[in-house]
């Protein structure tokens, strides 16, 4: 059982897309079903993999590191003068991934929930949900290469159709800036892939698309072209330092690290609300968890020396994502812009790279994926009943709408950092590790400060304009279609603000899982990066 | 690398001061499940309340001058073995506050059951209180200061869930938004001195700090006075105590718990906790900034006539002299005037409450509209609230610091403290101190005769006949009378005149008690008699100002509107800070729409025009290539058709060309 779970997690969701395509239209209400059933299968199997994780395996960089291990040759082609060409079925977790796969599968669950009420089309809705669903947890468990490429492009297109088909009225020019965007980011990527393939030497011969292997110096012949005795140059650059920086640019796109964030603003106004859920919830998590993974796992000597400018665009990103959402008229908008901010904290604790700052990095990536998610169906739950979502088109709701104000208080104060959520602890190692840092300068941590004080002001500002005063919505026919909470909007609601609670109180649920593999990889990466 | 942090046991009293802690974290639940019933859930909480107050009471006679008891427990750990514990660190200081904070949330909860009766929302204020009371507990049981700031901040969000607990009205709901930024500005300077601490000490643990952090190190001087920025926010010090005021949109017995007696107490108790390790370099900036502020927030009292602005500047201005004591090296005298200031501005804040509760129903019951808290409407309320009158008369004097009162015995002590500052520069510390006794005595004079003698002036501006008043109820009175009783000199010291051999000196401070002084006195007593003289001679009932004093404008000339809008601090701050950030965001949003996104756009038809042109060269070039080879092909089928006519002779002959052609491009 154990050795086929990960596979279990990826296919399932794939099995669904066969069944929901299978099913007649005429039954089309029963697709909503079978995608509900297939998270809920997830969710038990996620609670059989929190069960059977091991946290005392320390690690990063090595194959018992991981667990769940599944490591199949997939495609072995043999290419002439090229070599053998040899990609594997490799998957695996470890205390960094476990934690996304939990995420995602707890946020798609809630975006099931959310997309409750989807009925236009909603045989392609359901199986791009589902196909986007594989992909997403194949993205964290690959070990190999091609395979976390794989499902890395497997996001992007459902993804797509599922913002220009099913979103609002910009979204052909949402989607296709998306798609654009993210599509770029993935050239890059690709690019170092081929030249880590080509330079990376399999043990049996030939060469791999294993991470691990990419990993591990020995691996490099001296004269391979990103070998780490650093001989090759690309414009007078050392090679190395090029392919980190590409894939930096290439997962900052997906984190959104400002410049290169602008796709995230117009997807998100654009994508229906289960689809933000996802896409803020998880899929910038993969930009995060990218980086970690991947460019700093892999070139840690890179990593060194550029992480000073991972920690500028991170503060950069905190500071400029949190003025645009002070400028912000429209509620989700807002949101989106407050997601640039608060994943900058992500690049900041990363660049740190002490204990602290990379566990509050992970830790942010896990809150932030549970708290803006929350905040995006906030914004659904006005949507669905108006179609409107300007802040200046509403006022005193707090009088119709107590309970859905109750919610928004608790999830705006959560993400503003207060202590008692989750954010919190994530804020405070970031800060705490960022400070401590030898690579950052002091001031840049500091000027980060500056994003808790600007999220207290726009969500404040927010929830005294829209929440308190005279009740008042700019259209009469509104007024009726003001009501409170349905039981299944507070069935979305409960397990996001019941987690962000306990993992504000109680860290440890979570840290437990990680606090080994954070440990070997700040090691790991400050050992074989200052060592060339 | 890391400091071993060691775990220590709970002990009983630990135990019962977690007991303490939860206790109105149970009243919030209870009152939020429990919101159907609304008398017997207030009444459950009062309840739980009392109990706590008898707890806390408890453990003060346990701990008092004995063993200080400290547990401690590991909280979460990162990486491999970097730990962070939270713990309870029972002492003097600690149970002292205890007894405070439980006292006078017990007293506001007795006094909310009737000034809160008629409010819809009853049971959500309860809950809130209890949230509140929490968090502040939380602050003073803390043995390291990241569990310290998270209750630091726990207390801020509780404070804007009261002062915007009528968020119907858009002034409440604006000074809650303004209370909790400023605080957070302060907050973000304690996040930093975290920061320094955390990277110089790798520990947050204050009893570790104080073992092991080197008094002459300069970056602890940085750090002190960074956490002290978290001070001058919650503690609404220079420059950050503009949200105070606003403050006062909550319900009044808020105001008394929250903004008079602990939350802005909070501050000068961090100071406290932290005195051990701050630098002098650093004590001397702190004592700077609480003179100023001591002397700030008199002036501003000079010319309101909002009787709850005036009492909060009041408050700005006790805490100025807090701060300003602790930073004269003398933080037991702080915590001394934290303690007296507590019981007198509770008593002075609920006997407001009482007046303007009084006058609300009365504009309420004759379908009158006037502002209640308007002290230019009042007048003469003496015979109409005589008991009112009366603890308002005993808590005011108090706040003076008239010999035989509270507030004398701690306010000497502190002075007696600031004379240790005289050289160079720190002597304008005492200045500003003993200036603010004769300004306190001034406004606080002003402020009694204006409200309490002459005539009363509502029937100036409404058409009735005297008016007369309800009665405070039992459950009003009996939180007076104790707070009033709180505020003579009996409870702190035998001796009327000498506040140095105090019990709560002598408790807290390690060092040999305070010298008497009998100079000091003198002036101060002397300085409340020319300050109540001013006043009286301005403010009689017979005076003309008091004759024309309902039609007063706010302000008329330059110095009264300096001191009546607070040093426009409000004003500089709109025009220097949020009209910038305001004009960054601006600014901000135009990069993003007008640099960035035009920038994506411009290279998004870049690439469509490069398309179009690709698509031109396919269509002309490529396409043409393929058109002119299937011509090519065509004709030379056509010709190659000639060719092959059949006829051997040409066949030869073309062969022949054909092989000449390739000879003459391998030569070639």
């Amino acid at each position: 059982m154990n050795s086929v779970l990960l596979s279990l997690l990826i296919f399932i969701p794939l099995l669904g897309v066969f069944a929901v395509l299978v099913v007649p239209s005429t039954y089309k209400s029963s697709y909503k079903y079978i995608t509900l059933t297939i998270s809920l299968i997830q969710s038990i199997l996620a609670l059989v993999l929190y069960q059977g994780f091991d946290t005392s395996v320390v690690g990063v960089n090595t194959l018992d590191s991981f667990q769940f291990v599944e490591k199949v040759n997939w495609i072995s082609l043999q290419l002439g003068g090229f070599g053998k060409l040899s990609i594997d079925y490799f998957v695996g977790v470890d205390g960094i991934s476990i934690s996304m796969v939990l995420l995602s599968i707890l946020v798609i669950l809630v975006g099931v929930i959310s997309s409750w009420n989807v009925s236009e089309k909603a045989k392609g809705y359901f199986a791009l949900f589902l196909l986007l669903n594989s992909a997403i947890i194949g993205c964290f468990v690959a070990l190999d290469f091609f395979l976390f490429y794989l499902f890395f492009e497997f996001m992007l297109l459902p993804m797509y159709f599922l913002i220009g088909i099913w979103g609002g009225k910009r979204r052909e020019y949402a989607s296709i800036k998306f798609f654009l965007y993210t599509l770029l980011g993935s050239i890059f990527i690709l690019v170092v892939m081929i030249a880590l393939y080509i330079s990376v030497d399999h043990p049996d011969g030939g060469h791999t698309f294993s991470l691990l292997s990419m990993m591990d110096s020995s691996n490099y012949s001296s004269d391979a072209f990103l070998s780490l005795s650093g001989n090759h140059n690309i414009l007078g650059y050392p090679a190395r330092s090029v392919a980190f920086l590409l894939l930096f640019i290439g997962f900052a796109i997906k984190i959104p690290a400002v410049p290169v964030h602008t796709w995230l603003p117009d997807a998100h106004v654009q994508a229906p609300t289960a689809i933000s859920v996802i896409l803020a919830g998880i899929l910038l998590k993969i930009g995060g968890y990218g980086l970690i993974r991947i460019a700093y796992s892999i070139f840690p000597d890179a990593a060194i020396n550029y992480s000073w400018l991972v920690g500028f665009l991170g503060v950069v990103s905190i500071v400029y994502g949190a003025f645009n959402a002070l400028s912000c008229t429209d509620l989700k908008r807002l949101i989106a812009y407050s997601s640039v901010s608060h994943m900058g904290f992500v690049l900041l604790g990363l660049a740190s790279l002490t204990v602290e700052g990379v566990t509050g990095s992970i830790y942010q990536m896990f809150s932030h994926g549970i708290i803006s998610s929350g905040l995006f169906l906030l914004a659904g739950v006005i949507y669905d009943r108006t179609g409107d979502r300007l802040i200046d088109n509403y006022s005193g709701l707090a009088h119709k709408m107590p309970k859905y104000t109750v919610v928004v208080v608790m999830l705006f104060f959560a993400s503003l950092g207060l202590p008692g959520f989750s954010g919190f602890i994530a804020e405070v190692l970031v800060f705490l590790g960022a400070f401590k840092s030898e690579i950052l300068p002091k001031w840049m941590t500091i000027t980060a400060t500056l994003g808790l004080l600007l999220g207290a002001a726009y969500y404040l500002w927010t929830i005294q304009r829209m929440f308190f005063g005279k009740y008042f919505v700019r259209k009469s026919e509104w007024d009726n279609k003001m009501f409170d909470l349905t039981k299944r909007e507070y069935l979305m609601f409960i397990p996001l603000v019941f987690l962000a609670l306990l993992l504000g109180v109680f860290p440890h649920f979570l840290l437990d899982l990680m606090n080994t593999t954070i440990n070997a990889f700040v090691e790991f990466v400050h050992k074989t990066g200052i060592a060339q | 690398m890391n400091q071993e942090v060691t775990i220590l046991t709970l002990t009983s009293s630990t135990q019962l001061s977690l007991v303490v802690l939860f206790l109105p974290l149970l009243s919030f639940v209870i009152m939020n499940l429990w919101s159907k019933n609304r008398k017997l859930g207030s009444y459950v909480s009062s309840g739980l309340f009392f109990v706590n107050f008898i707890i806390a009471v408890f453990l003060f006679i346990t701990i008092w001058n004995g063993e200080p008891e400290h547990s401690r427990w590991l909280w979460f750990e990162i990486g491999s073995g970097i730990q962070f514990t939270s713990g309870v660190w029972l002492n003097n200081l600690t149970v002292l506050l205890l007894v405070l904070v439980t006292l006078v949330s017990f007293m506001v909860h007795l006094f909310s059951l009737e000034y809160m009766k008629d409010d819809k929302a009853y049971n959500r204020y309860f809950s809130f209180l209890g949230l509140f009371t929490f968090s502040m507990l939380g602050i003073v049981l803390s043995d390291n200061l990241l569990l310290m700031f998270v209750f630091w901040e726990l207390v801020g969000f509780s404070s804007y869930l009261l002062i915007g607990f009528w968020f119907h009205k858009e002034t409440a709901a604006k000074a809650s938004k303004k209370a909790f930024i400023v605080n957070r500005i302060g907050d973000l300077g304690f996040l930093v001195g975290l920061m320094i601490l955390w990277s110089n000490y790798n520990t947050l643990d204050l009893t570790t700090l104080i073992s092991s952090a080197e008094i002459t190190d300069p970056s602890l001087t940085l750090a002190t006075l960074c956490l002290f920025g978290g001070v001058i926010g919650k503690s609404a010090q220079f420059p950050l105590q503009v949200w105070l005021p606003d403050a006062m949109e909550g319900p009044t017995p808020v105001s008394a718990l929250i903004h008079a007696a602990t939350m802005v107490a909070a501050g000068v108790f961090l100071l406290a906790r932290i005195t051990p390790f701050i630098p002098i370099d650093a004590l001397h900036v702190i004592a700077l900034i609480g003179a100023i502020t001591a002397f700030m927030g008199g002036v501003a009292a000079l010319r309101q006539f909002d009787i709850k602005k005036i009492l909060a500047f009041s408050t700005i201005s006790q805490l100025g002299y807090m701060v300003m004591g602790v930073g004269a090296s003398a933080y037991d005298a702080a915590i001394f005037h934290l303690i007296t200031h507590a019981f007198f501005k509770a008593c002075l804040f609920l006997s407001a409450g009482a007046i303007i509760h009084s006058l609300h129903k009365f504009s309420h019951d004759n379908d009158a509209n006037f502002d209640a808290q308007d002290i230019r409407l009042m007048g003469g309320l003496r015979r109409s609230m005589p008991f009112t009158f009366w603890v308002f008369i005993v808590s005011s004097m108090a706040l003076v610091g008239v010999p035989l009162f509270s507030g004398f015995l701690s306010k000497e002590a502190i002075l007696i403290a600031s004379l240790s500052m005289t050289k160079g520069w720190q002597v304008i510390v005492p200045i500003l101190g003993f200036g603010s006794v004769l300004i306190t005595a001034f406004y606080v004079m002003r402020m009694l005769l204006i409200i309490f003698f002459g005539e009363n002036r509502l029937s100036n501006i409404i058409n009735t006949s005297y008016p007369s008043f309800s009665k405070v109820s039992l459950l009003m009175k009996i939180p007076l009378t104790l707070l009033a009783f709180s505020s003579l000199f009996i409870l702190f010291s035998p001796n009327p005149f000498d506040g140095s051999h105090s019990w709560i000196i002598n408790g807290l401070s390690n060092q040999l008690p305070i010298e008497h002084h009998s100079v000091v006195p003198a002036i101060s007593v002397m300085l409340v008699l020319l300050g109540m003289g001013l006043a009286y001679a301005k403010f009689k009932p017979s005076s003309k100002y008091i004759q024309q004093i309902h039609s007063e404008p706010d302000y008329k000339n330059l110095w009264q509107s300096l001191s009546f809008n607070n040093w426009h601090l409000d004003a500089i701050y709109d025009a220097v800070i949020i009209r910038q950030a305001i004009r960054i965001a601006d600014g901000i949003k135009m990069i993003e729409e007008k640099l960035i996104n035009r920038f994506i756009n411009y290279f998004a038809i870049f690439n469509v025009i490069l398309a179009k042109i690709l698509g031109l060269f396919d269509r002309y070039i490529v396409d043409g290539l393929v058109h002119f080879s299937a011509f090519a092909s065509n004709t030379i089928g056509w010709l190659s058709k000639n060719i092959q006519s059949g006829k051997a002779q040409t066949h030869i002959a073309w062969a022949g060309l054909g092989i000449l052609m390739i000879i003459i491009w391998l030569i070639l």
